[in-house]
């Protein structure tokens, strides 16, 4: 059987960085991309506007739009956030 | 020693997002032959668990490259880079969650996997309380999920870690109780793989906190045999747990070089500079990692299949900037085509007129 490591092995020298309390939210938001935004900005783009609400750790477009009568991209992006 | 007229790999990422419910590879790793297809064809495939992961069934193959999804979009954004090995020493951490009897099919499996395949095991370590895995499906239709104690994996992740794994398994027990209908119509090949948003949650975690290799297999009670099961879905119900497939990517998954612009890049190593091509279903180009390849202006493939999402270059006003293919047997096509330095506009009738810049 496999060996199984105990709080008396050598693991309990471990210094634990991880912070007391990681919370994972979900999250739907939608954006409208500023006019001018080329696609290779995109990403970066969508990156700060997570951040505001925090640390993203999976993401995607889920849907992309062009708003009609104007060149506005509007998104959808849902991801999952760490909180802590 | 590389004979002179054989053409150089052309490192290719394929990425089929986990949980979108993709027509292939949205089951129990049915996206397996594609990728050995693309791995022929480029030489060089870097991709992901939820690609190579069939639960029992698995291949190796050592053109192809098995990322976790959250080291793949650093990858892809040249944050991170790729260095293989010949072996890593895979940690088996384990939820507290898990009943007696399922937790020893899971260490058999790890044994077995030492003993038939030769692979460098251990420890095992049992988080400090249950994960408490809980799955969601979000309003474009794929999956996700969440922890109640997210915490506890990483503890655990960093006990691994401190005790020599260099890679590792996580098992968590997930719900038995998913939705009977959700769980019919994915069975029946027709529907979102509710478990793997969830999975790829645990993992991106383990990954982003640790900077080593990853893969989660769920820890779920056998089904009852179903004689209308899609043959896509085939290879989760063999065996009594999904841990084999992981074991075996993860045992040569490459290191992953979390600062590749303070040291040297190494011979063999691979960083996102290197990419020639990558390679998605057409619904999903809106994931990070092939935005970021979309931004090195890296040529994407798009696949076409059905999926929950539409997130088409269209959408994303990039036509003229992907190649589309009908087929993953059309994308390696094209891959090939790119390896060997033909331009893939010269393979289609009519040529288009040469653009004059005024």
């Amino acid at each position: 059987m496999l060996m199984m490591a105990t709080a008396c092995g050598n693991t309990s020298l471990t210094v634990s960085v991880v912070p007391s309390s990681v919370t994972l939210a979900f999250r739907r938001m939608s954006l409208v991309c500023p006019e001018g935004l080329s696609s290779a900005e995109l990403r970066r783009w969508v990156l700060e506007q997570l951040r505001r609400e925090g640390e993203p750790l999976r993401w995607a477009i889920t849907s992309a739009d062009l708003s009609s009568g104007t060149c506005m991209r509007s998104l959808e992006v849902e991801a999952v956030l760490i909180q802590s | 020693m590389t004979s002179v007229t054989e053409v150089k790999p052309l490192p290719t990422l394929m990425v089929v997002p986990t949980g979108i419910g993709c027509e292939v590879g949205g089951y129990a790793g049915d996206a397996l032959p594609s990728a050995r297809l693309l791995a022929a064809a480029s030489g060089c495939l870097i991709t992901h668990p939820n690609v190579m992961n069939g639960a029992a069934l698995y291949w190796r193959d050592p053109r192809i490259h098995y990322v976790e999804g959250y080291g793949l979009d650093r990858f892809a954004s040249g944050a991170w880079a790729l260095r293989p090995v010949r072996s890593q020493r895979i940690g088996l951490l384990l939820d507290a969650a898990i009943e007696p009897d399922l937790r020893l099919r899971h260490l058999q499996v790890a044994d077995g996997c030492r003993a038939t395949l030769g692979l460098d095991l251990g420890p095992v370590v049992t988080t400090d309380a249950p994960l408490g895995v809980h799955l969601a499906q979000a309003e474009s239709g794929t999956s996700w999920g969440t922890l109640e104690h997210p915490d506890a994996l990483l503890r655990a992740g960093e006990r691994l870690k401190a005790a020599g794994a260099t890679a590792i398994a996580v098992v968590a027990r997930f719900p038995d109780d998913m939705e009977t209908q959700a769980l019919a119509a994915y069975r029946h090949g027709d529907g979102v793989d509710a478990l793997a948003g969830a999975e790829a949650v645990i993992s991106h975690l383990l990954v982003r906190h640790l900077q080593v290799p990853c893969a989660h297999a769920p820890a779920l009670m056998p089904l009852p045999p179903d004689p209308q099961l899609d043959p896509r879905a085939a290879g989760e119900e063999l065996g009594h747990t999904f841990l084999a497939c992981v074991l075996v990517g993860l045992s040569r998954a490459p290191d992953l070089l979390t600062s590749p612009s303070v040291g040297p890049i190494a011979h063999g190593d691979l960083a996102a500079e290197q990419l020639g091509a990558v390679v998605v279903p057409e619904g999903a180009l809106g994931g990070e990692a092939v935005l970021a390849c979309q931004e090195r202006r890296v040529p994407v493939i798009s696949v076409a299949q059905s999926s929950v999402l539409s997130v088409t270059a269209e959408a994303l006003a990039l036509e003229g900037q992907v190649l589309p293919a009908v087929s993953y047997a059309e994308a390696a096509g094209l891959v090939t085509a790119l390896r060997e330095g033909i331009a893939p506009a010269a393979l289609v009738r009519p040529l288009l007129d040469l653009q004059e810049l005024r």
